[in-house]
């Protein structure tokens, strides 16, 4: 079933607008248009609520308020004055994150993406996306079934990375976390290693890919 | 020079000259004096039996007159006893001259060429005043063979001498005690003057508000009453300039959301287009890439009226760089996609907090990764990076800035590079923004062009 998202905004253009991009990304959208009926709203039964601050009626931050009082649904803010008073003022009164005035409809819709998203997978114990599989206590992986050995440099490689998922790691910080310090290993070494490891992840090697000025990232989705 | 000291050298300065002219004038009216005693005695005592005497037997009357170097002038030669007065004193007469000053008595020395020019000149008297003792001729008031007498008196015989050094002494104190004086009456007035001054540094420094106080109703009271004008008048035109920039800065506030509601509708217009349109149309493109400026000069626009109304307008507090560099991206990311260049960062994975204005630096770091899009071409790459520390490094591998460039980037009026011309606008604003920004959070700020291309640059600064 789609979650459900409640947009406050007063604005009638930008409040259709928002509601028929949220709709097109695939959630269950409602809108009210109107501080006192916005206050007056029971947010119990969304996973999200988008709340502009300039409202006529009730004041957005004291719609905020009185949602505290009973839920802790993600509010996401949408604030046209940008000034550090009223974000320090939103976050201290339990939003989320804000998104200032003017956006994107895929900014918008990436930061509703990032506070809907629930965890995939179990950190801790492994991965198992596409035909690659990954027991991380067990340090052991497999691609379609078929083990594959790995160095401990390139497991530990591998799991710094699915560690953290989607995001991108720079060489830096990797060498620092993976090559053995006694060694002096370099970003050079780092490359070496990561282009063995890719090797042997054969058709799953595509999941690591190279990030331009940064270093590599994990990519988890599934028709990667 | 401090009132005090310019008061002392002035009554210095005068008082020397006159405390000199003073005693000159005692011991030159002295002399006066004496040389007018003797003529006056000399011709009295003549007229009464010397000049009988000697115009008729010379010898003898010198010989009682005791005319001899080193005798003095017996009282038989001038008159009877008697007349010179008991205890009053005299001088040994030395010669008797002639009217062609040819001495009276053969064998007495002629007279001083220097004493004789000067009688000659028409002069009654003419003195010589040595160390032991004063030399006077006198020409008398008849003519003949003792017409002129030559007169000794002892120096001491000059009364002015004591009394010139009293004089000085006497002058002396008397400046003394007029610059003790003046000290005395000046400690209140240099006492208040620098109660003025203290009120006066006080007030400025509290924005000209309240009064100094006035007291008495001298120069200085008017000093203070002239001050209270003149910053009453500061005072009103600071009234003025506050409130015509709270004005100024309310109106660009509702004008900002005023512009940015439906500039987010035109976004949301554009973004449609593209999605009917497709990637491929170059006028989509276009319009993105206007919206998307015009937006961030607008912020820009607000940042840089915050910055420049100073501090209290520059708010600080907590807040998580990792979420800052997020927002950062996920706002340019579509322009990126639509221009066909790839924007990626990296996060540490633990939170990195810092102290600062979130609105000002999400701008800084806005700016810098706008540019690195705005001047990349299609295929281009945009990298953000935040390490602790802090470190967040903005690469590009677009044009770059020429070397001798970097220095200058983030001058108001800068824009570097012919191939950071091609949009001519914004670049300066945007970029003076960022150097603002890290110079008020005390951030250290590098621009650098790599040798394999494109601009790196890293802001640094502490962590709370």
């Amino acid at each position: 079933m789609a979650e459900r998202i409640l947009v406050v905004e007063d604005d009638a253009k930008l409040g259709a607008q928002i509601v028929e991009q949220l709709e097109r990304a695939g959630w269950d959208v409602k809108w009210i248009d109107d501080g006192d009926v916005a206050a007056r709203e029971e947010p119990a039964p969304y996973s999200l609520v988008i709340l502009d601050l300039m409202l006529p009626g009730t004041y957005g931050l004291d719609v905020l308020k009185r949602y505290r009082k009973t839920s802790d649904v993600p509010v996401l803010i949408l604030t046209a004055r940008d000034h550090p008073a009223d974000r320090v003022r939103g976050l201290e009164l339990g939003a989320d994150d804000y998104v200032t005035k003017p956006f994107w409809p895929e900014e918008l819709v990436a930061r509703v993406k990032a506070r809907l998203r629930r965890p995939v997978m179990t950190r801790a114990e492994g991965v198992a996306v596409g035909a690659l599989r990954i027991d991380l206590s067990a340090r052991a992986v497999s691609v379609a079934g078929e083990a594959i050995e790995l160095t401990k440099v390139e497991f530990d490689l591998l799991a710094e990375l699915v560690r953290r998922p989607g995001q991108a790691l720079t060489r830096d910080a990797l060498v620092d976390r993976v090559l053995d310090p006694e060694r002096m290993g370099t970003a050079r070494t780092l490359d070496v290693h990561m282009s063995r490891l890719r090797k042997k992840l054969g058709v799953e090697s595509k999941r690591i890919a190279t990030v331009w000025g940064i270093g590599y990232r994990f990519d988890p989705s599934e028709d990667a | 020079m401090k009132l005090r000291a310019r008061l002392l050298a002035t009554l210095i300065v005068l008082a020397i000259p006159i405390v000199a002219g003073f005693t000159l004038y005692t011991a030159w009216s002295s002399r006066q004096a004496l040389v007018q005693a003797t003529y006056e005695t000399t011709v009295e005592r003549m007229e009464a039996v010397g000049r009988e005497r000697c115009e008729e037997v010379p010898e003898g009357f010198a010989r009682r007159a005791g005319i001899r170097p080193g005798r003095a002038l017996g009282p038989r030669a001038l008159g009877p006893r008697g007349a010179l007065g008991p205890g009053r004193r005299f001088g040994r007469m030395q010669a008797v001259y002639d009217d062609t000053y040819q001495p009276r008595i053969a064998g007495d020395p002629p007279l001083d060429p220097a004493l004789r020019a000067e009688l000659e000149g028409g002069a009654e008297t003419a003195a010589d005043f040595g160390d032991q003792r004063v030399r006077i001729a006198m020409r008398m008031p008849w003519d003949g063979p003792c017409s002129v007498i030559v007169v000794d008196r002892p120096a001491g015989d000059l009364a002015g001498r004591a009394a010139a050094s009293r004089t000085a002494g006497l002058a002396a104190g008397v400046v003394a005690v007029t610059a003790l004086a003046a000290f005395l009456a000046l400690a209140p007035v240099v006492r208040r003057i620098r109660r003025l001054e203290a009120a006066v540094k006080g007030q400025a420094s509290g924005g000209y508000e309240g009064s100094v106080p006035i007291e008495g109703s001298d120069e200085v009271a008017d000093l203070a009453r002239a001050f209270n004008e003149a910053s009453s008048q500061i005072r009103l035109r600071l009234e003025e300039l506050s409130a015509r920039d709270k004005a100024l800065t309310e109106f660009l506030q509702s004008t900002t959301h005023d512009v940015m509601v439906p500039l987010t509708v035109l976004q949301g217009h554009l973004s449609d287009l593209r999605r009917i349109g497709g990637d491929s149309e170059p006028v989509v493109r276009a319009a993105m890439e206007e919206a998307h400026y015009l937006a961030s000069l607008v912020k820009n626009l607000n940042a840089a009226a915050r910055l420049d109304a100073g501090e209290p307008m520059i708010a600080r507090h907590e807040l998580d760089l990792g979420e800052l560099v997020e927002r950062v991206v996920s706002r340019h990311a579509p322009i990126a996609k639509t221009r066909g260049i790839a924007l990626n960062h990296s996060i540490p994975e633990e939170p990195v907090h810092v102290n600062a204005d979130s609105t000002l630096l999400e701008q800084m770091v806005g700016n810098l990764v706008h540019n690195a899009i705005r001047y990349n071409q299609e295929g281009g790459h945009v990298a953000v990076i935040l390490e602790r520390g802090f470190r967040v490094t903005v690469k590009d591998d677009g044009p770059g800035i020429p070397e001798e460039e970097l220095e200058r980037v983030g001058e108001r009026q800068f824009r570097g590079g012919e191939a950071r011309q091609r949009r001519p606008t914004g670049l300066g604003l945007g970029l003076h923004i960022v150097r603002d920004v890290a110079e008020r959070h005390g951030y250290a700020l590098t621009f650098e062009s790599p040798e394999e291309g494109g601009l790196t640059v890293v802001i640094r600064g502490a962590e709370v």
